[in-house]
């Protein structure tokens, strides 16, 4: 009980400075926004991924409009041709040529096209041909930096162990954080085989974790949505289903693929029941965490889109205090999301190596 | 077709609610009466309502694709 | 829909990513951290074992001294009930003695005043029978004048020999 409440203290703790970041948000917005009112196109924007980093823009003095962005690596592949380059050369729809073939960024998205640079619509979209776009794309950043943080913060934990056995300052929260999630491990694994997963739904857990408050940050280094990408969260979903399909039990595989205990006609329909509920397991994993961190970022940003919406000073106040309260509700969201994700994955590794004989 | 959609969303949260909001109920009762295995209460509450989020999530998702 | 197409370039480094980190923060932290704890928690139990132990150990002495002390009291108790007869026995004893002995000094002194009382009688006896042998001798003189004389002389010794 000490540690949850503890947990939670935690997350006031930071929940604090985020609120002076929410009004940092509407002004760095208010910016973006002053022409077009199209709230869609600016939460689209914003909740997608990116080849730059836009820090921020604003109109200068002449009555330009300025924005400062941060250039990114492009590397994209295609049919064996390897293309890297800073992605200010794609700026303005620019046709890149590179060994006789022409890239085009468009939306986002680098295409192939011709020369001229034309791209090709039906009613889908662009049906031109895409390259195996793997640039460091504003989510990679993101999510190098949380890496950088992790290894930082828990190595340095780690560290403070060889100089005594009980931790002082922030360490003593990491342990009482680690502990948390290491009692999840316990609890759904079960004590015996917990220590093999441990490691596993701890990195799971501070991983998304981390990324959720870093895209919750509404300035430069923060203020991607790494953690409601479906690349991102699918990818995790996957590494759990492999877990627990290279790790199940045979008593595992036998429950699931013959259900044994009823009778024969019946499991014409359960065994495939079985064998779905397999996959949707992780894939409710990977929906979940994706919708809830995307809707957060969308109820906020729409919340302080109002005010342009209706263009009236006098919304201003409502839309930031509701904001507001939902931007700590989604710091609390953030470590919930992260502990439902580890709790499930944990969860499901349990029922996979658990290898109880009962039949029933 | 996209109010059709809402419409549909909104039905998708409405079962949502219901069914999270009886896990919170029931939860909480179990709460008031044994306050002592709280712990567990809680965590069987939201593997159960994560559960329930889950295939509502996948509504939601179903909505959306077909949609577009 | 965007939202719902993973892209392959951001599949590809969240999962290179997340290896790579699961690998490292195995190593260099979880590994550390939860071997740390174990050791300790592992510490903290053969502490308190000990202490229990300790704790027994003293209840144990503890024990032991007031068992002694006990014993201790008790023959104090003995020594002095048995110090408390032998005086109360020795005092008897003198008491006895002491009466026995005055017992003895009394009889001796009464056989002493006997024997004085004897010999004072056989004194007396001796005195009388020398004094009637000396009346005799004088009565036999005097007889030999008168009988009115001898019988006033007879009264008149007699009269003299007075015991008193």
């Amino acid at each position: 009980m000490n540690r949850i409440k503890l947990f939670v203290f935690a997350i006031a703790a930071l929940a604090c400075p985020a609120s002076v970041m929410a009004a940092h948000e509407m002004q760095t917005d208010s910016t973006e926004a002053k022409e077009e009112i199209d709230v869609n196109e600016i939460i689209g924007h914003h909740i997608a991924d990116a080849h730059s980093w836009n820090i921020f823009g604003y109109t200068n003095s002449d009555g330009e409009k300025v924005e400062l962005t941060i250039p990114l690596p492009v590397i994209t592949y295609y049919k064996g041709d390897v293309l890297v380059r800073l992605s200010s050369a794609f700026e303005e729809e620019a046709v890149v040529e590179h060994n006789g073939l022409y890239y085009k960024m468009h939306h986002g998205k680098i295409y192939m096209t011709n020369a001229a640079g034309d791209i090709e619509t039906d009613e889908n979209g662009p049906i031109n041909e895409r390259p195996l776009d793997i640039s460091i794309t504003r989510n990679v950043v993101s999510m190098f930096m949380s890496v950088a943080l992790l290894l930082l913060i828990f190595i340095g934990a780690a560290r403070a162990y060889r100089k005594s056995s009980v931790p002082r300052g922030g360490n003593a929260m990491v342990e009482t954080l680690v502990l948390f999630v290491k009692d999840i491990a316990d609890e759904q694994i079960g004590k015996e085989k917990s220590d093999k997963f441990a490691p596993y739904i701890l990195t799971l857990f501070f991983f998304i974790w981390i990324n959720n408050i870093i895209g919750l940050i509404p300035f430069f280094p923060g203020g991607s949505n790494l953690s409601g990408n479906i690349s991102f969260t699918g990818i995790l979903a996957v590494f759990t289903f492999l877990t627990t399909a290279i790790f199940a039990s045979k008593s595992y595989w036998k429950h699931n693929l013959t259900v044994p205990g009823i009778p024969f006609p019946m499991k014409f329909l359960l065994v495939p029941i079985e064998i779905v509920s397999m996959f949707t397991k992780p894939f409710t994993l990977l929906i979940r965490l994706l919708a809830n961190v995307t809707g957060g970022h969308i109820i906020i940003l729409s919340l302080l889109s109002m005010i342009f919406i209706t263009q009236s000073y006098v919304m201003t106040i409502p839309s930031v205090l509701l904001s507001l309260v939902i931007f700590v509700l989604e710091l609390i969201f953030g470590a919930l999301q992260a502990y439902i994700f580890a709790l499930l994955s944990s969860l499901y590794i349990g029922l996979a190596v658990k290898d109880e004989e009962h039949e029933d | 077709m996209g109010s059709l959609i809402s419409v549909g969303l909104g039905i998708i949260v409405f079962g949502l609610g219901i069914g999270i909001g009886n896990i919170g109920k029931s939860a909480l009762d179990a709460m008031a009466r044994q306050p002592e295995i709280a712990s567990e209460i809680r965590t069987a509450l939201l593997i159960s309502a994560a559960f329930i989020e889950g295939a509502g999530m996948f509504a939601i998702v179903i909505a959306f694709l077909t949609a577009n | 829909m965007d939202l719902l197409s993973p892209e392959p370039g951001l599949v590809i480094w969240s999962g290179l990513t997340f290896i790579i980190l699961f690998l490292l923060l195995r190593k260099f932290a979880w590994r550390p951290i939860l071997d740390a704890i174990k050791a300790r928690e592992h510490k903290i139990e053969e502490a308190l074992a000990s202490a229990q132990k300790a704790s027994e150990e003293y209840k144990r002495i503890e024990e032991a001294k007031a068992n002694m002390v006990a014993d201790a009291k008790q023959e104090r108790d003995l020594m002095l009930k048995e110090a408390r007869a032998v005086k109360d026995s020795i005092l008897a004893e003198a008491k006895e003695n002491a009466v026995v002995e005055a017992q003895k000094i009394v009889a001796a002194a009464k056989l002493q005043i006997e024997k004085e009382k004897a010999d004072a009688i056989s004194e007396l006896k001796l005195q009388v029978a020398k004094m009637s042998v000396e009346i005799a001798g004088k009565l036999l003189s005097e007889n030999l004048k008168s009988d009115e004389r001898q019988e006033e002389i007879i009264e008149k010794y007699l009269n003299e020999c007075n015991f008193n």
